[in-house]
């Protein structure tokens, strides 16, 4: 579905990611986990289309999408929550859902009100649909971007840190959540540094450091890779 | 339970019926005011009509232009020519200066376009100063001091009366277009799309909101707009030169210091900031350039204390809205099947 093909970024004089392949499939729940500064986020910013890849090809359902604007592969079926959210502040927190719908969408206003009750309820945000998204708490902000992102009807959702800050209990809710997105066919990839929370949705898990992908695998395999221990979890054996 | 939206609160009927009454009183304000008065209250059409344009612009879209006076410009020397000099009537001659204020902003949309940010907002304003300089070198647009409006096609718009007149209710006209227009335009889709692009721009993009193409058709809307202002106001004063055409202080700085008090990306905001302004200007307009140096530490002042203004706070405190742009959700209980 997704094909990264030897995507480079250059940060002055730092690449990252350098000379990544990846590819996902239809239906994948795939992690990425990477110590900071690995490359993580700006290999969303590639994908979704925020930055443009100075060398390689990224391919999308075999369409070459490299340098596609960010609206339009939202179009085309990509979406992305965001780690620091983004709330459109002055909004409510269905206009903000709305936003994803009509316009990700591509559907008339009216149509799309009952999916976007129906997204507020799946992410549990329905009770507070009227407030202002700027006067909410993290959990519920993090709530909304995974909400607004859902509203575009994404074949492809990116996910980035959006468990970072939440209470445990908090966290297992956002992980049924997500894996109840995955199971109805949505393909899904997502940077998460917490572990826990990741293998208990993804079944296939990305290794990045220093820009560069060094394991990519089943997920209980490659988070016991003894390099993996070294580099991520910071412990050698 | 099940959701529904609706726009309208039941106070917005009472608002509607006010805005109608006020509405007939516009256009009958000839008959009450004189013709001194009536230039002033053309003049605030005008300056209303802008300071919309201007929030639009700036408000929602994001897009910080200072050289709006390169359209009021335009539209002024375009009316003088059609209608002064080339025997158009007077109505499709204003509204030709408007679209042909909109012609040329696509070429300069295009340059400035490039560029972001305060970049733009420099290249706005270098693009009018080259507009003032090239009319001022233009011999056919009567150079650097300009042109007065034929007296004899003037007196066919009828006497000084007549004409006060006509001019507030083409003016009038003028803000009303503007005002309705971008209220329907921020109720619409592509409203939501620009309200999401004033509090985001980059999460709107990744949400599928075409951030160039909403921010190129407000800039030739308020282009159009501007041109047919700049037609009506130097129309009401006879004469057009290439330094009060292309007037910085005139057609951007009041505007922008309008949105400002009134409060930036609200609607209702432009309506008390075009009158802040004119009262202020009423009363210090004595004291010669002081009056300007207020105006800037009063601006400057706002921005500091109150960032959104006067409508900002309120809307704030009291969550009222004139104009209704929110979606407000109604809950309603799904009804008990009745047992007979």
């Amino acid at each position: 579905m997704l094909k990264l093909q030897n995507v480079s970024f250059q940060y002055g004089a730092l690449t990252i990611p350098d000379n990544v392949s990846i590819e996902v499939f239809e239906g994948e729940a795939v992690g990425v986990i990477g110590p900071n500064g690995a490359g993580k986020s700006t290999l969303l910013d590639l994908i979704m289309g925020s930055k443009t890849p100075q060398r390689g090809k990224i391919f999308f359902n075999n369409r070459e999408i490299s340098v596609f604007t960010s609206q339009k592969r939202c179009a085309i079926g990509i979406a992305r929550a965001y780690q620091i959210p983004r709330p459109f502040y002055g909004m409510s927190v269905f206009e903000n859902v709305l936003v994803g719908a009509t316009l990700g969408g591509r559907f008339r206003e009216s149509i799309v009100y009952e999916k976007c009750f129906l997204v507020l309820e799946k992410t549990g945000l329905i009770e507070k649909a009227q407030e202002q998204a700027g006067s909410l708490r993290l959990l519920d902000r993090k709530r909304l971007e995974l909400a607004r992102a859902l509203a575009t009807s994404p074949k492809l959702l990116l996910l980035d840190e959006v468990a970072g800050g939440l209470t445990d209990i908090e966290c297992q809710d956002l992980i049924s959540t997500i894996r109840r997105v995955n199971e109805l066919g949505v393909t899904i990839i997502w940077i998460e540094h917490i572990v826990h929370a990741l293998l208990a949705v993804v079944d296939r898990l990305c290794v990045i450091d220093q820009g560069q992908k060094i394991a990519d695998g089943i997920a209980h395999n490659v988070i016991e890779l003894p390099k993996i221990k070294e580099i991520y979890m910071g412990t050698p054996e | 339970m099940t959701y529904s939206v609706t726009r309208t609160k039941n106070y917005h009927y009472v608002i509607g019926f006010v805005c109608v009454v006020m509405l007939i009183l516009l256009i009958l304000l000839p008959t009450f005011l004189g013709k001194a008065s009536l230039r002033l209250a053309t003049e605030m059409a005008g300056y209303m009509a802008l300071a919309v344009m201007w929030n639009l612009l700036a408000g929602y879209a994001g897009v910080m232009s200072i050289g709006q006076q390169t359209f009021v410009g335009i539209g002024g020397y375009a009316l003088f020519i059609l209608a002064g000099f080339s025997g158009l009537p007077l109505i499709p001659s204003i509204l030709s200066a408007g679209i042909i204020s909109a012609l040329f902003a696509i070429p300069v949309g295009f340059i400035l376009f490039r560029l972001n940010g305060a970049y733009f907002a420099i290249g706005s304003w270098v693009i009018a100063e080259i507009f003032l300089l090239l009319t001022a070198q233009s011999v056919w647009l009567g150079a650097g001091s300009g042109m007065s409006f034929p007296t004899a096609v003037a007196k066919s718009f009828g006497n000084s009366t007549e004409r006060a007149a006509l001019f507030w209710w083409i003016a009038l006209t003028i803000a009303i277009v503007a005002f309705t227009t971008a209220y329907f335009w921020l109720r619409s889709s592509r409203g939501l799309a620009l309200t999401a692009m004033r509090d985001d721009e980059t999460a709107a993009a990744s949400l599928g909101v075409d951030i160039t193409r909403n921010k190129f058709a407000v800039y030739l809307l308020a282009a159009a707009i501007a041109g047919m202002v700049g037609s009506v106001l130097f129309l009401g004063k006879l004469r057009i030169s290439p330094t009060a055409a292309y007037d910085i202080n005139e057609w951007t700085a009041s505007i922008i210091f309008i949105v400002v008090i009134g409060g930036i990306g609200r609607l209702e905001g432009v309506i008390i900031g075009v009158f802040v302004f004119f009262t202020l200007r009423y009363y210090l307009a004595d004291f010669g350039t002081y009056y300007l140096m207020a105006l800037g530490a009063i601006a400057i002042l706002m921005m500091i204390k109150l960032p959104k203004g006067i409508w900002g706070i309120v809307y704030e405190k009291m969550e009222i809205e004139i104009f209704p742009l929110r979606r407000n959700i109604i809950q309603t209980q799904k009804e008990k099947p009745s047992h007979h």
